[in-house]
């Protein structure tokens, strides 16, 4: 997993069918010096997240898990998801 | 392999992470050179900051693991006591 | 997944054959993009009629393959949607350290849809009322 900062959202009408009734916000993340790396990444949110959140994505087969855990998720249209809204760090 | 340099606290997360600790990995070069990327892994073997681990990234890895609803594919399996480099 | 925007197309008439039907799109990732795509783009495979100048959403890995219809076809990355709107918050970056590169990526976004570059405003909600 990555950490990162939301920092927006991002709507679409014309999409495929399986992103039907997922929340995207966009991520920015982040190094190990809290920099902003540049990469920006699209990610699912299960969790309200907000813009400003320090939060930490998951990316694949751990991404499908956040939306719905096990083995049988391959048909998730998904491959980042927000996985945890950070309260601390030390 | 890298350098544990904290751990994270949520109480807002996946239900696939429900009870892991979340640590922060900085990926080294084999020299012991820091790289300027952040991991959050999951831990399973009480590493802490200061640990040098290795970090392994996959499903197949997290599914032999940690199990397969873990909602990360980066996981701590290893803390290295010392290694050792031939150059040729 | 990642946003980018539609910068050509790609025709191929000797391809895998279970790609016969795919219609794919050159697309430029917004932002720096890992892994590093030195050549800033990539190919994805089209399941909305985006076109050239569209931003688009594009998802990479096993989602792009069952967009595509089966885990055995011969894709690593597919438009998902086209994106009516963006909403970004640059003051959302305020954290020790975070500005350069996240700037960088705000204003590539906002030059590729020919708006003026960033400057500070007021969050809008989640629900979204403000506009870019």
């Amino acid at each position: 997993m990555i950490r990162g900062t939301v920092i927006g959202q991002v709507w679409a009408t014309r999409k495929a069918r399986g992103l039907d009734g997922q929340t995207l916000l966009l991520v920015a993340a982040r190094d190990a010096e809290g920099r902003a790396t540049g990469r920006l990444v699209v990610a699912s949110d299960t969790l309200d997240a907000r813009a400003g959140e320090d939060v930490t994505v998951a990316f694949g087969s751990g991404a499908r898990n956040v939306l719905r855990p096990g083995p049988d998720n391959r048909d998730l249209l998904c491959d980042a998801a927000i996985a945890a809204i950070v309260e601390g760090a030390g | 392999m890298g350098r544990v340099v904290g751990r994270l606290w949520a109480t807002r997360q996946a239900a696939g992470l429900a009870g892991r600790k979340l640590l922060l990995v900085r990926p080294e070069t084999a020299a012991g050179k820091e790289a300027d990327r952040l991991v959050v892994a999951v831990d399973g073997l009480a590493a802490g900051p200061g640990d040098r681990v290795v970090v392994a990234h996959g499903s197949r890895v997290r599914d032999l693991t940690v199990g397969a609803d873990v909602a990360d594919k980066d996981i701590v399996i290893g803390i290295v006591d010392g290694h050792h480099l031939e150059t040729p | 997944m990642i946003l980018g925007r539609v910068i050509g197309e790609v025709w191929a008439t000797r391809r895998d054959t279970r790609l016969q039907r795919a219609k794919l799109l050159v697309i430029r990732p917004h932002a720096i993009y890992e892994p590093a795509f030195a050549t800033r783009h990539l190919v994805a495979t089209d399941d909305v009629d985006a076109g050239v100048g569209d931003d688009v959403i594009v998802c990479l890995g096993a989602p792009a393959r069952a967009s595509a219809g089966s885990n055995d076809m011969p894709v690593d990355a597919a438009v998902l949607g086209v994106v009516d709107r963006i909403d970004l918050q640059p003051d959302a970056m305020t954290a020790p350290g975070a500005a350069p590169g996240i700037k960088r990526a705000f204003d590539g976004i906002r030059a590729a849809r020919g708006e003026p570059a960033s400057s500070a405003r007021r969050a809008p909600s989640r629900e979204g009322s403000g506009t870019l």
